[in-house]
């Protein structure tokens, strides 16, 4: 696990100094929302929030450093001798990197994207260890620029994520501000 | 146009290979499976029983048993009786099978999953829905979906009944593209 956070925190070091030579243009914002667990009998939906940066790689493509905390709802079992007992759904910390590829450098008020990325994750349940996993996203989102350096955005992000053997998955709908900074 | 062109599908055919690198856990399904014991167990320090367990009578095992990935957790409910008139401390171990006869080989050779139950003199605790311990070390045994329960005391004499007893089982499979 180590070995992976320290090869995603390279990669990440490499691209944010590759980038910053070239990148005239960069964000960063924070963003909120809903986190649907997808087919986990254990855990219901519950909030999401975090922060990104976005750094303008090339005109169609941009890196997106990422933090976020996700918990999950807590989720009954149900017939347990007649009775029902809510488990608490636990939440995860993840962070990592996207790369977001669309008309980023255009100078339109709207811009649609598609997004991929890597990240690492810990788990977090009530009176069990936690457990770490690589993760991988894809997505897609929409920005709005109200005004130049600043946006409004939406977004839908499948988010997998490697616990033990098996795996973990979940839907994330998040909004959010980006103000950004330099020219194109 | 041409250089936008490639790196889309540079970029796709790298999140297609990433996709069947990675492996099944980017679909991953999580289940949760409850296991009513109709057996009890009697335990005093000189004789007991144990309860075997067997996830493969059940149909949602049954159904995932060449898909199973992974246990997450292991959770027990059940009532015990302690029969003495002092305080008994309980624990649950889990073994393979049922072969142990005594409490030191009990507690030298099964796993201990909960500790700390304390019954009342002459009295019945009924135990919430709580985590076992040590799930690392009886996953393997649970992956099998074969295995048994015991229930001892640590203090001597002891005497103690376990009954409507129900395991949980949350576990992931992998879901077939």
């Amino acid at each position: 696990m180590k070995k992976s956070i320290s090869v995603l925190a390279a990669t990440l070091f490499l691209l944010i100094m590759v980038s910053s030579a070239s990148a005239a243009r960069f964000s960063i914002g924070g963003f909120g929302g809903l986190n649907l667990p997808i087919a986990q009998d254990d855990a219901s939906s519950g909030a999401l929030f975090g922060a990104k940066g976005r750094i303008l790689l090339l005109p169609f493509l941009g890196l997106e450093p990422n933090f976020c905390f996700a918990k999950y709802g807590g989720k009954d079992v149900d017939d347990v001798r007649g009775k029902s007992y809510t488990q608490e759904g636990g939440d995860i910390t993840s962070f990592g990197a996207d790369l977001v590829f669309g008309s980023m450098s255009s100078m339109g008020k709207m811009r649609v994207y598609g997004l991929a990325g890597l990240n690492s994750n810990t788990y977090k349940r009530e009176k069990l260890e936690d457990e770490s996993g690589l993760g991988v996203a894809f997505g897609t989102g929409f920005e709005f620029f109200p005004q130049e350096m600043l946006s409004l955005e939406i977004r839908a992000k499948y988010h997998a994520i490697k616990v033990g053997d098996g795996g973990k998955v979940h839907l994330e709908f998040s909004g959010g501000l980006n103000y950004y900074f330099g020219t194109e | 146009m041409k250089m936008k062109r490639r790196s889309w599908t540079l970029i796709s055919v790298a999140l297609v290979a990433a996709l069947f690198l990675s492996g099944c856990w980017l679909f991953g399904i999580t289940l949760v499976l409850s296991y009513d014991i109709d057996e009890r167990i009697y335990s005093t320090d000189e004789s007991f029983n144990s309860v075997a367990i067997d996830l493969t009578e059940e149909e949602d095992w049954k159904d995932n048993e060449d898909k199973l990935d992974e246990i997450y957790s292991v959770l027990f409910y059940g009532y015990i009786i302690n029969h003495e008139s002092t305080p008994a401390t309980g624990q649950l171990y889990v073994y393979k099978d049922g072969s142990l006869s005594t409490v030191s080989e009990v507690q030298s050779n099964a796993t201990l999953v909960l500790d700390g139950l304390v019954i009342p003199a002459d009295d019945t605790l009924e135990v919430p829905l709580v985590h076992m311990v040590r799930i690392d070390h009886i996953k393997d045994l649970v992956m099998e979906g074969r295995f048994h329960l015991y229930a001892i005391a640590t203090n001597v004499p002891f005497h103690i009944e376990v009954f409507d007893a129900t395991v949980v089982v949350i576990f992931a499979v992998e879901a077939i593209l």
